[in-house]
């Protein structure tokens, strides 16, 4: 250890201690000769660097890094432009220790035992990256290219070495299979179709303009805890007298600062929306005026085939004026927005009309049956959104983890339509995410001419492998991602898919529960030893990373370990230097009309690039073919879900064929502790949040004969994990819940438990609408 | 007139993240196993359990560190004045004097002092945090300052420069124009154990 | 023979002394993370052995000066081996403070820079000043030309010296706001009915052994007048115990409950009741003459109020120590960490303590061991030097010759 002082350095200090201070002094200095190691250190030489941590809490924050002796010694939260988004988390602040961690992976290794059983031999790096690309040669030869896919997840938002950006190019350059997504993305999905967006755009109001809404429905979003940064914002409206609804079945720190926790049963979020969408229409809470002229509302739908009535291209709405359907832009009409008309003898109805009959059945009555939750709740959140303006919902996902929740999503961007709660200050609409809207998120740079991965939603990807079909995979490159942690049916993976890989390369900073299957693993440069441009999260900026400390140990970024394999494969061109890539990045028409380059972005670090406040839709135009906000789906019409339904999830529902054999649902939530699976190994993390538990609410534990602290298996017909149960009233009776990203049980997993069925239109993993039993073990 | 540096946390803001925990730590070189600031649940038996039975509930989060007593009961009994009350209303240890008796130990009614019962541990392997921190050897007692390196160079403690709930104010009670004086003027607040009479700096806002 | 008995003794204890310092040399290059200690409970069997022995000290020669100060001729005999007794308690208990610091070599700042607020500071001066008054006392006694007025002044002196050096060993605890079972005016009060009845106690036991030993012969009325005052002793313990118990119990005021519950069926409930057990069985053995007049039924009552004196010291302590005012979880940063291992690590030692726990290891119980032996090795060769015939200066006071 440092720290310690040597003899010289000592009395140097004594003497300037004793020069300076007088008081205290004498009366110890006769002893001071015993302690020598105490004299009160010198000032020494510092710098302070400031770089991005970015993990996926998506929060994106500017540490100040100070180095002392070439050793990184603090981190601080760095001054933004607005002063409002300087933040720092509790894991933020634990890099010190993921940089020097003892277990961190120092040297690429290769494996010597079987798959999983932890015997490794060092390697240098030549060594391992004339291996992988002479295997990838081998295996692009006789299989073609896609016999290998480049698995990633959310683990970095750097550009050149995250998930989010270089491993797009490395798949492209090497017109491999890019296996993502697939996480957190249904809700979205719904509720981003009726604006035309994509799934992560930018299109909710800025966090720093949220203090001026009025009603703010948190739902299934453990916000203070998973988006702990963005926590004082929603807090700061509520003491401004905003009235703070949090909807989730688990008693979370985010629920319990809510004037009104909505404790719904698990699954049953559509429901609810629809009980808030049936109080709306009936009694007269809808906002007229933006609901027709600023949504399909009005939009005639033919009954016969219930796509909309069209002249051209044109939807058709009703003129009340002049008695006929006209195009819905057709100046100077009052189109009607509800009713039922025969247009050239097909008769139709208004979307309007068609939301009205689905939601009629959801009167608060039957929602509180199906949700647990009492109508005056429905009635009460639902007329708090429409007249305690503005107001906004976001998201989180915890309700996205259903099988079915795309039609929340839906039903959310609904709720919000109808009440009028978009375009205007004060408005939240679902999530704000900057980095990965099209104005900033360069895809030219991403895919470049000439180079074409093949996309492949990750949920797919066992299922590929297992059936060779489509593509013929036999070689896993994983980068930023904890794979076999952060995916469902982990048995599945190891027993029908592995045997089928004839490699696995794995990238990552420590041994985890992935790396440990891995054929070739490489040791990852952490976030502060890489510079790069980092790809904005939840904060209007264009972002740049500087690097604190050169790679400790053997550790390389991504980007270097893509360019040696790429070039070992005569592809090195497309791996350019940092400031080559950068600056190549940034040539997007948006930063050219703002003046930001790489010299000035490399100077500044965090640059505004969106205007202040950000609130998009204030036109009241969207991206919609129509411009309207096309609530009714035409593209879902086959599967009967143009407009939000309730439907059971597949597991999660009472009427699930596993209800009887696992009464219990597991869920399986962020925690403040990890971002996803990342910083599961911090020692000062974990002198907090020790060990794995599933948490039972007692009545459920003692129906058992299970203890407080017992330990316990959790199983289905899946797989099982082992670990303590601990008594927990957060959790309602029905449910067992275990924090989400733990490396590893003493025995099994849960993920084991997981499964990774999905639904065509969304390919997204559903980790909660899973069934389990617990008992003693 | 004196400085009588104070602390206001509102407990409304408070999210119980341990960020001040960690950040506790960090700037102030403190080993492992130990712990400066803490954050602890009222409410159930564990951390982050409730009380009360779903889906009655209850929780709050209480970070607690030194409380910087205006009527210490630690500085009284330290026989060899390693621990003394500052000028600036501190309450502060002497790290070169203490005979790691634990007296002071036994006298917080808070449990806020730590004992350095083995060779600090720290990982990574050197020392962290700010220059201006006193080393702490085996043996001595030790605990918060208010993060004096810092706030004696215009700062202020690393706890409120890092709450992400921007739930800790930290100023001169004596000020009334501060902004600790100013909130405790404008909304009720709370002391712990303000029966034992220790009248802590550290005030809680509810 | 004699002598070979007493060699032996002194080559137990020797060894028992040795072993006692190289478990402290071991607890200074290790750290006191060797002991059972930790950030809740930070004090343990050190302190309650310190505790302990400060009332063995104080009774012995509270009991002997009273002789003298009242001139009760029947207690005299008692006098110097109740004198030599209190100069080795007090030595044990200050071994026990040393022992108990995390910082032994910086021992002496409480010379240096001692702080007159902290009663710690008042126990140093008052210990010191009764430690040389003890000693000179035992000098006198030593002293045939000593004159009974020069010994009444010392007496005199001696006695409020040793009433109030348990009363400051008491307020050293009782003072304390933080410490619901310790923050009572009664402390010192009881504190001193303690040191009486287990001093005067061991006293009987050494008087019983030297007489044994033949050393230093003893009336046996002695022992049946020293068990009669003991008796009495005891009831006002016992009485004492049960009036602060009474007082907490009656208004039930519930956080201080929570600590009084520790005793009465909590975890230290066997300290508790084995301490009024031990209590009531010698009150019924003393309390009748015929029973006080057999000096064997005398030791027997003596050691269980000994025995009974040091769980009460066992839960005095703890009873404060073991639960945090605040009571909330994960609770207190016990202090200790192991450094785990790294490679594919699953569990992380657990690092808090909501309520306390205690078990002295096997370092502190040999230190403390060692300190009773070194205790008692001091007191053989001292009792052999002072008392003993065969040394020219005693033959006097001595009721018995005495043939090898």
């Amino acid at each position: 250890m440092s720290g310690r002082i040597s003899r010289r350095t000592f009395l140097k200090g004594a003497a300037v201690l004793a020069a300076t201070s007088g008081v205290s002094w004498s009366a110890t200095k006769a002893y001071r000769w015993l302690s020598p190691a105490e004299a009160a250190p010198l000032a020494r030489e510092e710098k302070v660097v400031r770089t991005v941590c970015s993990p996926n809490c998506w929060q994106t924050c500017n540490h100040l890094v100070t180095v002392r002796e070439g050793k990184v010694v603090k981190i601080a939260p760095a001054p933004m432009p607005d002063p409002e988004y300087n933040r720092i988390c509790l894991r933020g602040l634990t890099h010190i220790q993921r940089l020097y961690h003892p277990d961190r992976l120092k040297y690429p290794m290769r494996r010597i035992g079987e798959r999983g059983e932890g015997k490794w031999e060092r390697i240098s790096w030549d060594e391992a990256l004339d291996f992988i690309a002479g295997k990838f040669k081998e295996l692009r030869d006789k299989y073609g290219p896609q016999a290998i896919a480049v698995v990633h997840q959310s683990g970095n938002y750097g550009l050149l070495n995250g998930g989010y950006g270089g491993a797009y190019r490395f798949a492209g350059v090497l017109e491999s299979v890019l296996a993502s997504g697939s996480v957190d993305q249904a809700v979205s999905i719904g509720f981003s179709s009726a604006l035309g967006t994509g799934i992560f755009d930018a299109y909710c109001n800025e966090c720093a303009d949220w203090v001026n809404a009025r009603t703010i429905i948190l739902w299934g979003s453990a916000c203070a805890e998973s988006q702990i940064n963005e926590w004082h914002f929603i807090w700061e409206a509520v003491e401004k007298g905003a009235h703070l609804v949090v909807i989730d079945p688990i008693y979370t720190t985010t629920a319990q600062k809510a004037h009104t926790w909505v404790n719904l049963r698990p699954g049953t979020d559509i429901a609810f929306a629809l009980g808030m969408l049936h109080v709306i229409i009936t009694r007269g809470l809808v906002d007229k005026e933006f609901t027709l002229n600023k949504t399909c509302a009005p939009f005639l739908v033919r009954e016969d085939n219930r796509l909309f009535l069209r002249q051209g291209e044109k939807p058709l709405v009703w003129d009340t004026r002049s008695g006929r359907a006209v195009p819905y832009d057709t100046p100077d009409i009052v189109p009607a927005l509800e009713g039922q008309f025969e247009v050239n003898g097909v008769k139709c109805t208004t979307a309007f009309s068609r939301l009205k009959t689905v939601v009629q059945d959801y009167n608060p009555a039957k929602v509180a049956e199906i949700t647990g939750v009492s109508p005056e709740v429905v009635v009460k959140v639902a007329t708090l959104l429409a007249t305690n303006r503005p107001g906004g919902i976001k998201f989180g996902f915890g309700a996205d983890r259903y099988h079915h929740a795309d039609l929340l999503g839906q039903a959310m961007i609904t709720l919000l339509g109808l009440t009028g709660n978009i375009g205007k200050s004060g408005n939240i609409l679902g999530m704000f995410f900057a980095g990965f809207d099209p104005m900033v998120y360069n895809v030219n740079w991403l895919l470049p001419r000439g180079t074409s991965p093949k996309m492949l939603p990750l949920i797919q990807l066992q299922d590929t492998v297992i059936r060779q079909n489509p593509y013929p995979i036999k070689a896993f490159y994983i980068t930023c991602s904890n794979l076999l942690v952060q995916t469902s049916d982990r048995n599945r993976w190891l027993r029908e898919v592995w045997p089928k890989l004839e490699l696995v390369v794995a990238v990552d900073q420590f041994f985890n529960n992935t790396l440990n299957y891995a054929d070739i693993i490489l040791p990852a440069a952490h976030y502060y030893e890489t510079e790069e441009i980092v790809l904005s999260g939840d904060v209007p900026y264009v972002l740049y990373r500087q690097k604190v400390i050169e790679p400790l140990w053997e550790a390389r970024p991504d980007w270097e370990i893509y360019r040696g394999i790429a070039s070992r494969l005569g592809l090195g061109q497309y791996f350019g230097s940092i400031e080559e890539e950068c600056a190549k990045w940034l040539d997007m028409p948006l930063m050219r009309q703002q003046g930001i380059d790489y010299q000035r972005l490399k100077k500044e670090q965090a640059i505004r690039f969106l205007p202040k406040p950000y609130i998009p839709w204030q036109d009241g135009k969207f991206k919609t073919p129509t411009g309207r906000l096309e609530f009714y789906l035409e593209k879902k019409v086959p599967q009967g879900e143009e407009l939000p339904v309730f439907k059971w999830p597949l597991e999660a529902g009472p009427d699930s064929p596993q209800a009887a054999k696992y009464p219990l649902i597991l869920i399986t939530r962020h925690e403040k502790f990890r971002v996803h699976s990342q910083y599961e190994n911090q020692p000062w993390l974990r002198e907090i949040n020790p060990e794995p538990f599933v948490d039972l609410n007692p009545q459920e534990a003692r129906k058992r004969g299970i203890g407080d602290g017992d330990l316990v298996e959790v199983f289905n017909d899946r797989g099982h994990v082992t670990l303590r149960c601990r008594y927990n009233e957060a959790i309602p009776p029905g449910v067992a819940h275990i924090q989400q990203g733990w490396w590893f049980y003493r025995d099994g997993h849960h993920q084991e438990l997981t499964h990774a069925r999905y639904k065509e239109n969304t390919l997204n993993y559903s980790f909660f609408d899973v069934r389990v039993e617990v008992k003693k073990v | 007139m004196a400085k009588k540096y104070g602390m206001v946390i509102d407990l409304k803001r408070c999210i119980g993240c341990h960020t001040c925990a960690i950040a506790c730590k960090l700037e102030n070189n403190v080993p492992m196993g130990l712990f400066w600031n803490r954050v602890l649940t009222r409410g159930g038996p564990g951390l982050d359990i409730p009380e009360g039975s779903y889906p009655y509930l209850k929780r709050e989060y209480l970070p607690v560190a030194c409380q910087h007593c205006e009527n210490a009961p630690c500085v009284k009994v330290c026989p060899v004045g390693a621990t003394y009350k500052d000028p600036d209303g501190r309450v502060l240890i002497n790290y070169d004097r203490c005979i790691g008796c634990r007296y002071c130990m036994t006298a917080c009614p808070y449990n806020a002092r730590v004992f350095n019962w083995q060779e600090p541990l720290r990982i990574p392997g050197h020392s962290y945090g700010s220059q201006g921190v006193p080393d702490r050897k085996r043996g001595v007692v030790e605990k918060c300052s208010f993060c004096q390196q810092l706030v004696d160079a215009g700062g202020e403690p690393f706890c409120v420069t890092c709450c992400p709930a921007r739930a800790r104010k930290f100023g001169d009670l004596n000020d009334p124009e501060s902004e600790v004086s100013r909130l405790l003027r404008e909304r009720p607040a709370e002391r712990l154990l303000e029966d034992r009479g220790t009248r802590p700096q550290v005030y809680y806002l509810r | 023979m004699r002598d070979k008995g007493y060699y032996l003794w002194l080559g137990i204890l020797s060894v028992l002394s040795v072993l006692g310092l190289g478990a402290w040399i071991y607890q200074v290059t290790h750290g006191l993370v060797v002991t059972g200690m930790r950030n809740i409970v930070t004090w343990g069997l050190y302190i309650t052995a310190f505790m302990f022995l400060v009332g063995l000290s104080a009774g012995g020669i509270i009991v002997s000066s009273s002789a003298t100060v009242f001139n009760l001729p029947q207690f005299k005999p008692a006098a110097r081996p109740a004198v030599l007794l209190s100069v080795v308690s007090i030595l044990m208990a200050t071994l026990f403070i040393f022992v108990d610091l995390g910082r032994p070599d910086r021992i002496l700042n409480l010379l240096t820079s001692p702080k007159l607020n902290s009663p710690l500071i008042w126990d140093v001066i008052i210990i010191t000043l009764y430690l040389t008054l003890s000693l000179y006392y035992l000098y006198l006694m030593g002293q045939p030309e000593t004159g009974e007025g020069r010994l009444r002044v010392v007496a005199a002196l001696a006695l409020p010296t040793a009433i109030l050096v348990h009363s400051v060993t008491a307020w050293i605890f009782g003072l304390q706001i933080a410490r619901p079972t310790w923050h009572s005016a009664l402390l010192a009060p009881l504190f001193v009915v303690s040191a009486l009845d287990s001093g005067l106690a061991l006293l009987l036991l050494v008087l019983l052994g030297l007489d044994r030993s033949g050393w230093y012969r003893v009336d046996k009325s002695l022992f049946s007048t020293l068990g009669g005052v003991l008796a009495v002793l005891i009831a006002v313990d016992v009485f004492f115990v049960f009036s602060e118990v009474l007082t907490a119990l009656y208004p039930a005021e519930e956080r201080l409950m929570r600590y009084v519950n520790l005793l009465l069926k909590g975890s230290l409930a066997p300290y508790f009741w084995g301490e009024i057990l031990l209590a009531v069985i010698p009150f019924l053995l003393l309390v009748f003459r015929s029973n006080r007049e057999k000096p064997g039924l005398v030791g027997l009552a003596a050691s269980l109020v000994v025995i009974g004196v040091f769980l009460k010291r066992i839960w005095l302590l703890f009873s404060a120590l073991l639960i945090p005012l605040l009571p909330y979880a994960p609770g207190v940063p016990l202090g200790s960490y192991l450094w785990p291992p790294f490679e594919f690590t699953r569990y992380y030692p657990v690092a808090w303590g909501l309520t306390g726990k205690y078990t002295p290891t096997w370092v502190e119980i040999g230190i403390f061991i060692g300190i009773f032996a070194f205790g008692g090795l001091l007191f053989m060769v001292l009792a052999r030097a002072i008392l003993a015939p065969g040394t020219p200066k005693e033959s006097q006071g001595v009721s018995c010759g005495l043939t090898s």
